[in-house]
């Protein structure tokens, strides 16, 4: 039966897997797998030599890497995928998102979550497209034949396409389907993970999203409505109206009015929505020293906490939280280096500059100028890209078969704001109130985009996941440790309720803290 | 169980135990997995109606239907006398409904070809209503982009996965057949994916959206200058009977055959302005806005000395094709916010594109500049199939067979000679693997009096199995019996001067 297994080797290995019911097959076996519409490049088994943690890992130390197999090859005309497949397999699947605008195979259920260690076998991909090098603007997007297919492809219908084949993959190996599968998923990632939930119920059991990048008016409005404020010309970044002096004045400010207001002052905001610093008294009486604001860059910051208005005034986005202005995070994306590298980078400003990516280059006009439109014509051409948006709050087809939705956002989170995955929470459970059994947010206090920032943010996400999607309840509380040197660990508690300080202590221990 | 590899058991025991060659039952099939595939049914049975030229014997196979991915559903069709080929069918038009062209225009099944076909993942807007599927905030980019490419290879590649689970070995040969936007789809998957198809049969392609659409909105807006009111047009039946009784004694006895059929349109230099209107006659003549339009549709669409198409060739005015196309029928309602294609499809198919496909269904083709329009249509490049370049598929021994209609009024016959032209140019041996058959007197696929019974499969089979690149086909008149020669592109058959002109051998290439 030539169509289903190619390789003389592979049939008689699926002949042993049909007797056995749960046999493995080896390895280099793999690639002979025929499967319409996919090309198996590789199939190579390692034996488990130490691999550098990924970047932004941030669950607890990793577990020792393992023996496993690893399956690379194409999907379509240029769909790449990496399948990783644990010797000592745990019976589950893991898919992993990918960030910003992917275009490299990579897989979050690994770097950030250590999925193969944990038994999983596991998928990345870089959702259809090679990203152009250095850091250079995404003109993949625009190729006269590939560009609408290529962004079908990373709006939603490689992540699902790499899904279903890796899960072949899997079932080809081990001789049978995995019991469970979850998607994994930060920022771009995340919105991978809501879009397969919302759109492709059926592929997952349980997915973990991660500051989610759900809606492109969310997104990509209050780095325009901002980014224009700070640079206002656009010829010409090394004018800008809020520097990095600037956002420290303003960090030591929101840290004196706000830091104490949880009963703790260390530098993290429990309840960042409780702090209403106005940067209004930063601003420069007479000329423009370090230690004072100018009156654009006070309107900068303001635009940035209150969010985009139309021009009625009304708000369309919900504002970032407080907190977080000293990190670097910050400076990534709102006021740029100091050393300006010039083009081919993000340094310069990424909000700006990746709000850019979709705005020119999706939509094939690269002379676009960010500094003319109205937020109304902003709001309009966004609309062609409206595919992308993973914010639809029915998910009664994915919850129908018992799918969870494990969700967690960093307060000081300055790419995507927390308070829209809030507002995304309350849109599901408005939509029908009995999600609540089967979606968790968890707010991490003093914790940046996918990580980063002083909060305790050290929580083992896959295996809460695993544990919740086979059977067990609900999670209503986790705790979280702090990174090392750090010591010592605190409480997260699912929205809405709050971890609130009891009084004692030193902060360090998740019992001096409870969930209200 | 590995539910993989195969799902029901009965096709896991025939697997263990089958000799290389065998078929499996069709029942079985259902249970075949494959990612992102979905088989809904498998059924023995005689071929249905739809899957067959009119007329033709049904044929015992099994019938397998399905869904790749989220929508793209397909129909394969597998004869129990296998030729040990597959033949994937293209769709006309904007698709939307299941079809298989390899079926329905040019007979696979009864040649004994696997066939499949597809939708192209979409499912068309009931009665011809306008294409709102392609406005769907999340589901339409994905359904342009099947429409436009995906749809045609992965559902090749799936049926081919299909074919060779059935005989338990894959096809020796895989040709694409198709016409119109089949055409189209033949010429994209030799371009795009040169590895899908040993060779690709392509009719009357819609080679470039531009050329395409531009004439019908030009042209159309002519006859049709209130996109409000169809009541109103420049032209009529009996414009254009007129028009074509004058063509034809202009230019019909050009060939040596008085028959109806301009075996060379491009020698007839007929000048419309003959049948301008004079002096208070109003039947049979053409008005200034008729007059217009007409030579439009001839001259190609300009704007400021700038052309947007090559034109049509005079010939098969009086044909249903171009009243369907261009003055459409005598009962009309409505405008271009329309219910149908009935009042004009030239003009009503060309705002699927420029409304529908580009999401501003308000637009009206009553305002803007042909440049505009040229602009607007850049964002849907991707439909365009006139890539010069065939190396890709040439290196592996592809070959690409194209005819087209010298009447057709759907889509220009010279838009075919400029991309065979445009081929050679790019690369003169292309001669050996790529040809073009124009044909006298065939409208748009198919109809008007030229000879037009053709075996187009199997000549494009005999030449991809080793035969010589055909410089001639002979093609049969589909009444009165006899037949004429069609002549590879650039040659003509030229009549010797002797005879009825219903023999071939009446006939050479010059």
């Amino acid at each position: 039966m030539k169509i289903l297994v190619s390789a003389s080797a592979l049939i008689a290995a699926a002949m042993l897997g049909a007797g056995a019911g749960q046999a493995q097959i080896a390895c280099s076996s793999l690639k002979g797998l025929q499967l319409p519409d996919v090309k198996i490049s590789d199939a190579v088994a390692s034996t488990g030599a130490a691999e550098p943690a990924g970047e932004g890992a941030r669950g607890p130390a990793r577990p020792a890497a393992v023996p496993m197999c690893t399956v690379t090859g194409v999907i379509g005309r240029e769909i790449r995928f990496s399948v990783q497949m644990p010797d000592a397999w745990n019976g589950k699947f893991a898919m992993g998102g990918q960030g910003n605008i992917a275009g490299t195979v990579s897989n979050m259920a690994e770097q950030q979550y250590s999925a193969t260690r944990l038994g999983y076998a596991t998928a990345g991909t870089d959702t259809g497209h090679v990203m152009e090098p250095g850091g250079k603007p995404p003109t993949w997007a625009m190729d006269p034949f590939l560009g609408p297919e290529r962004q079908v492809n990373f709006s939603h219908l490689a992540i699902h396409r790499v899904t279903v084949t890796a899960k072949a993959i899997t079932a080809a190996r081990y001789g049978r389907q995995p019991e469970k599968s979850y998607f994994a998923g930060c920022s771009n990632g995340g919105r991978q993970g809501l879009l397969e939930v919302q759109r492709y119920p059926d592929d997952f059991d349980a997915a973990l999203v991660s500051a989610p990048a759900y809606n492109l008016d969310q997104l990509l409005l209050p780095r325009v409505d901002t980014g224009r404020r700070i640079f206002p010309d656009a010829k010409d970044w090394s004018r800008r109206n809020l520097d990095n002096k600037d956002r420290m004045v303003l960090s030591k400010a929101v840290l004196e009015a706000c830091d104490a207001q949880d009963g703790l002052k260390d530098g993290i905001l429990s309840d960042p929505e409780g702090c209403k610093f106005d940067p209004g008294p930063l601003q420069c009486k007479g000329k423009k020293t370090d230690a004072c604001l100018s009156k654009a860059g006070v309107d900068a910051v303001r635009s940035w906490w209150g969010g985009v208005k139309d021009a009625k005034g009304d708000s369309l986005t919900p504002g970032f939280p407080r907190g977080g202005e000293g990190d670097n995070l910050w400076q990534q994306n709102l006021t740029g280096a100091d050393e300006n590298p010039g083009k081919g980078s993000y340094a310069p400003n990424s909000g700006l500059l990746r709000a850019i990516d979709y705005l020119a280059y999706f939509m094939s006009r690269p002379d676009w100028d960010y500094t003319k439109p109205s937020i109304a014509q902003l709001q309009a051409d966004l609309k062609s890209l409206q595919a992308n948006n993973s914010d639809n709050p029915n998910l009664s087809a994915f919850r129908k078969h018992g799918g969870k939705l494990l969700m967690n956002h960093g307060w000081t989170d300055a790419t995507i704001s927390a308070k829209g995955t809030i507002a995304y929470t309350e849109s599901v459970l408005k939509q029908d109130p009995s999600a609540s059994q089967d979606v968790r947010l968890f707010l991490v206090p003093g914790m940046g985009h996918c990580g980063g920032g002083n909060g305790p943010q050290r929580v083992e996400w896959l295996t809460v996941l695993d544990k919740w999607a086979t059977g067990g309840k609900a999670p209503d509380e986790l705790e979280t440790g702090f990174a090392p040197p750090a010591t010592g660990a605190r409480k997260l508690c699912a929205w809405p309720k709050k971890a609130v300080f009891k009084g004692s202590g030193d902060g360090k221990s998740p019992d001096q803290f409870e969930c209200k | 169980m590995n539910r993989f590899v195969l799902a029901a058991g009965a096709a896991l025991t025939l697997a263990l135990v089958s000799p290389a060659h065998a078929q499996v039952a069709c029942e079985s099939l259902k249970g075949l997995q494959l990612p992102d595939v979905l088989i809904k049914d498998a059924k023995a049975g005689p071929s249905p109606a739809s899957l067959s030229p009119q007329g033709a014997k049904p044929v015992n196979a099994c019938i397998l239907t399905g869904t790749v991915g989220r929508e793209i559903n397909f129909v394969i069709a597998l004869p129990e006398a296998w030729n040990g080929k597959f033949a994937m069918g293209g769709q006309g038009g904007i698709a939307g409904t299941v079809g298989s062209q390899a079926g329905q225009e040019f007979g696979g099944l009864q040649l004994g070809y696997a066939i499949a076909g597809t939708d192209t993942g979409h499912t068309a807007e009931p009665g011809g209503a306008p294409p709102t599927w392609a406005m769907d905030p999340f589901l339409g980019p994905e359904r342009q982009v099947n429409y436009l490419h995906a749809g045609i290879h992965r559902v090749s590649v799936v049926s081919k996965q299909v074919v060779a689970a059935r005989y338990g070995r894959k096809p020796e040969k895989s040709y694409f057949a198709g016409c119109s936007n089949g055409g189209r789809q033949a010429l994209i998957e030799a371009q795009h994916y040169p590895d899908d198809f040993d060779a690709v049969l392509a009719g009357a392609p819609a080679t470039n959206i531009t050329t395409l659409t531009l004439p019908r909105v030009d042209a159309g807006r002519k006859i049709f200058p209130d996109p409000k009111d169809f009541t109103k047009r420049t032209l009529d039946t009996a414009d254009r009977n007129a028009l074509a009784k004058a063509v034809l004694e202009t230019c019909d006895a050009n060939d040596g055959l008085k028959d109806g059929i301009l075996s060379d349109p491009a020698a007839c230099k007929f000048d419309p302005a003959t049948l301008a209107c004079k002096g208070g006659q109003k039947d049979a003549c053409l008005t200034p806005g008729g007059l217009a339009a007409v030579r439009s549709w001839y001259g190609g669409a300009r704007e400021n000395n700038i052309s947007y198409s090559p034109g049509f060739y005079p010939g098969g005015e009086n044909e249903g094709g171009w009243g369907g196309n261009l003055t459409g029928p005598e009962a009309r309602t409505g405008g271009e916010e329309r219910v149908s294609y009935a009042p004009n499809s030239g003009l009503l198919r060309s705002l699927d594109f420029l409304r529908y496909f580009l999401n501003r269904p308000q637009w009206s083709y009553a305002g803007p500049t042909l440049a505009s329009m040229a602009r607007d249509l850049e964002a849907l490049k991707t439909y365009n199939a006139d890539n010069p370049d065939l190396s890709a598929f040439r290196t592996r021994g592809g070959k690409v067979l194209m005819f087209h209609g010298l009447i057709d009024p759907t889509i220009s016959a010279k838009g075919t000679m400029t991309y065979t032209d445009a081929v050679y140019a790019k690369d003169a041996s292309a001669k050996t693997d790529v040809r073009f058959f124009p044909m006298p007197g065939m409208g748009h696929c198919g109809g008007g009096p030229g000879p037009q019974r053709v075996e187009w499969l199997n000549i494009l089979d005999a030449w991809a199995t080793g035969g010589p690149a055909p410089d001639e086909a002979l093609a049969g008149f589909t009444q009165g019996g006899g037949g004429r020669k069609l002549c590879a592109w650039p040659k003509k058959a030229v009549f010797r001067g002797t005879g009825d002109g219903r023999s071939a051998n009446q006939f050479e290439c010059k």
